[in-house]
């Protein structure tokens, strides 16, 4: 089923000295359940496409469609907060927070009873495979496999069906960088989500159902 | 150079070597953002970290700037010297084009500020009519304020604290679950604190400046009493303000006027005792001066004076027949005090040409009561030429004479004070009035009439001009402050916080609205600009001793301001581009 589609999408934007064309009529569109790959050069406009997609930014023309709906039409915070989360490279999790009280956050967020919310967190953190050791911990205590886990749990807990990953596994070794593809992997085929991930990793690359390539603004669909 | 080949071959030497950004960042001692930056082509590298870079990366100094690897085992000079020539370019224009950026924000900067002080000092200046109702006298109007009572001011900004703390409380408690504010302080708390002694210093600054100008006003208050105008009648040229000829209606003039205060009167008379012999002067031989005051005499102290029992200077404001003699006529003639004495009275005045000879008349035969003796020749400083008296009698006594024998009475010598020193030209007309003007120095024709008004004015208002002058000044100047102090908030919120621009990035990630994440962190902010403020309140109580009431006016005005900067600061904080926070440097 179709979740998201992007419809001859152009986003600039001006560097202190330059006007920069960073996504160029950029069409396409993701399913449910189903793990994407976007790979490219450095500066190709990946980074910038997925903040399209998580609705950071408005695209100057075309259009994104959330479950039809466009995105000019939606409250974008909502959409963050309900349908689409972000991981990230550096995996950006709070630091006077624990595991479980990061996994928290978006339910919180959403004005879900802390009982409720630590309950599917502690679900959610032993679907990422965690255990319960790792609960209490606090970001500085944890490797960083553990931290990208914990964050890949956040976004989950957020109870939306998008998942967008920048560069996932840019900052782990490789064994860490398998469990993590491994892990967006069954998130996609088995929980349904959609996976979108920026990507260098020829890893991550090989195992995604599909495969685009971003060369100067332009998405072309590679498998 | 090329930004982005050098940062490929970059990332190719780090990869080839399996280290991550976040292990090259920490060889160099850099963040792992700035790393990332190199790669992408966005940044260049210091200088000075070449070398290091080039090490972790195992390759040469000069591969590294040529962005390749070099078959070559040696490089000719003059390539080598054009490669560090480029590098060297590329770092300067780097630098060249973050000073221009610099300096076009500092300009901005400036206009907006003098925008902003226009501003300010439009309403200042409006609020500041509307408070002086004096229209713009010299002296401002003193009157009693709310925030001068400081039970009252502190009662007002407890019940605000606890106002704004139940409204953030209210629309935090369902959407902050981050940890609790104080915990968020604590993990900051350099930062707490350096907002805190900002802060404080402000506070300090500001209430020093105001009690300057508080020093001022009340100087400027205190100054009729500090310097007071005192005034006296002269001729026409000034150079006579003794035995000169003062009517008695400018005498009542100044009897009346409000603004006339311990006016001194004199009147001079020639005596003899028991009789006088008309073809003998020499029985025509005693000074009498008729005074209102002791103080008229001039020198003569009440304490010097021997006083007969239940007698007082104060025997010469009225008329009754009461004098004062000198010690050596007292003993000379054998009197005792309570002695009734005959004194044949003349008068003098002014006939002839020009009316400049003096001549003498029979005035009256009185019989004084000696009420005290006292050495009037030797306390008596002799002013003008002119011979001590031998006897002090009232005034309104020979006044009373001259009524009686209805000849015209004249004074001979007037010297007040103002009393109001603010109403200068109020009392200057009031003068004009009586007939009195000014003094015409270079006049040819010197008279002997009393007419001309003398005052002492000129160190008071050079004084008042300057007091007045310094708290203009000062109160012009104070829309700048203002604007200064929200210069300060926004700045030192502005780079304190920049190390948390991610976590704002993040919480707007996550799908916290904007409006949501700004009172978030405004929130903090808050508690510790006012801990601030109420410390630098209470600093600047100890230091100036002031009571709270202007101290706690100062801070919350200060508090104000800051607190208008840290939010613009936050705002523009948050406007940062949440990937270009999370994904970059």
């Amino acid at each position: 089923m179709e979740i998201l589609r992007a419809e001859k999408v152009s986003y600039s934007y001006r560097t202190k000295y330059q006007k920069v064309d960073a996504v160029r009529e950029v069409s396409c569109a993701f399913e449910t359940g189903t793990m994407y790959a976007i790979v490219g050069k450095s500066g190709s406009g990946k980074t910038t496409l997925l903040s399209l997609f998580a609705g950071l930014d408005v695209p100057d023309t075309g259009n994104i469609y959330v479950q039809g709906q466009s995105m000019r039409e939606l409250d974008r915070d909502a959409y963050r907060l309900r349908q689409a989360s972000v991981v990230y490279q550096s995996f950006h999790l709070f630091p006077l927070l624990n595991a479980l009280e990061n996994v928290m956050l978006p339910m919180e967020f959403q004005w879900i009873p802390k009982k409720e919310a630590r309950k599917r967190a502690r679900a959610i953190l032993q679907r990422v495979g965690l255990t319960e050791r790792i609960y209490r911990q606090f970001p500085n205590m944890m490797s960083g496999g553990e931290q990208q886990r914990v964050a890949i749990a956040r976004a989950v807990a957020a109870g939306g069906e998008i998942i967008l990953a920048d560069e996932p596994t840019g900052n782990l070794d490789s064994e860490n960088e398998e469990k993590i593809v491994l892990l967006l992997q069954s998130l996609a085929r088995q929980d349904g989500y959609t996976v979108i991930v920026i990507t260098h990793n020829p890893r991550v690359e090989e195992a995604a159902d599909h495969v685009f390539r971003m060369k100067d603004g332009t998405l072309t669909y590679v498998r | 150079m090329d930004n982005v080949k050098f940062g490929k071959f970059v990332r190719a030497c780090r990869q080839e070597r399996h280290m991550t950004q976040k292990q090259l960042a920490e060889h160099l001692h850099v963040s792992d953002k700035a790393v990332s930056k190199w790669e992408n082509g966005i940044g260049f590298p210091d200088i000075k970290l070449l070398e290091p870079l080039a090490r972790c990366l195992g390759v040469g100094l000069l591969e590294l700037m040529q962005s390749e690897r070099t078959r070559e085992e040696q490089i000719r000079t003059i390539q080598a010297e054009q490669v560090v020539s480029d590098t060297i370019s590329q770092s300067e224009k780097l630098e060249a084009q973050r000073i221009t950026m610099g300096k076009i924000r500092l300009l901005l900067t400036v206009s907006a500020l003098g925008i902003l002080y226009l501003i300010f000092a439009g309403l200042s200046s409006l609020l500041r009519a509307g408070a002086d109702g004096d229209g713009g006298s010299l002296i401002p109007s003193q009157t009693g304020t709310w925030y001068e009572n400081p039970i009252v001011f502190y009662i007002w900004v407890g019940i605000f604290i606890t106002g704004c703390t139940t409204v953030a409380f209210l629309i935090l408690r369902r959407t902050q679950q981050l940890p609790p504010v104080g915990v968020r302080i604590g993990r900051h708390r350099v930062m707490g604190l350096l907002t805190i002694l900002m802060d404080i210093l402000v506070v300090v600054l500001l209430h020093t400046y105001m009690a300057n100008i508080a020093n001022n006003t009340g100087q400027l208050c205190a100054l009729p009493d500090a310097i007071p105008i005192t005034a006296y009648l002269s001729n026409n040229t000034g150079s006579m303000r003794a035995q000169i000829d003062i009517p008695e209606d400018v005498v009542q003039g100044l009897e009346d006027c409000a603004y006339v205060k311990d006016l001194d009167l004199t009147v001079r008379l020639k005596a003899g005792i028991n009789r006088v012999d008309p073809d003998n002067w020499n029985t025509l031989n005693l000074f009498l001066c008729g005074v209102n005051r002791i103080e008229a005499a001039g020198g003569i102290e009440e304490a010097s004076i021997v006083w007969n029992t239940g007698k007082d200077a104060s025997l010469f404001a009225g008329t009754e027949h009461l004098c004062i003699v000198s010690r050596q006529l007292f003993e000379k003639n054998g009197w005792k005090l309570g002695e009734k004495i005959r004194l044949c009275q003349y008068y003098y005045y002014r006939g002839g040409r020009q009316n400049k000879e003096l001549f003498m008349d029979p005035l009256e035969d009185v019989t004084y009561e000696i009420a005290g003796y006292a050495d009037i020749a030797a306390d008596m400083k002799e002013k003008n030429g002119l011979t001590p008296p031998d006897i002090l009698v009232p005034f309104g006594a020979v006044r009373a004479s001259h009524h009686r024998r209805s000849i015209r009475f004249v004074a001979h010598s007037a010297a007040f004070t103002v009393s109001d020193s603010l109403h200068l030209n109020d009392f200057k007309q009031e003068m004009r009035q009586l007939g009195l003007h000014s003094l015409t120095p270079l006049s040819t024709n010197v008279s002997c009439d009393g007419d001309v008004l003398n005052v002492n004015d000129s160190v008071f208002i050079s004084t008042a001009t300057r007091l007045r002058q310094l708290i203009d000044t000062a109160w012009a100047f104070y829309p700048v402050l203002l604007v200064l102090i929200v210069c300060a908030g926004y700045l030192v919120t502005l780079l304190l916080l920049q190390s948390r621009r991610q976590e704002m990035a993040l919480l707007r990630s996550l799908g916290l609205g904007r409006g949501k994440c700004f009172f978030l962190f405004f929130w903090e902010q808050f508690l510790l600009i006012v801990c601030g403020v109420l410390a630098g309140s209470l600093i600047a109580v100890l230091l100036h001793g002031n009571y709270g009431g202007s101290s706690a006016l100062t801070g919350c005005v200060v508090g104000i301001c800051y607190i208008i900067g840290n939010g613009l600061a936050l705002f523009r904080l948050l406007r940062v581009s949440v990937m270009e926070a999370l994904t970059r440097e």
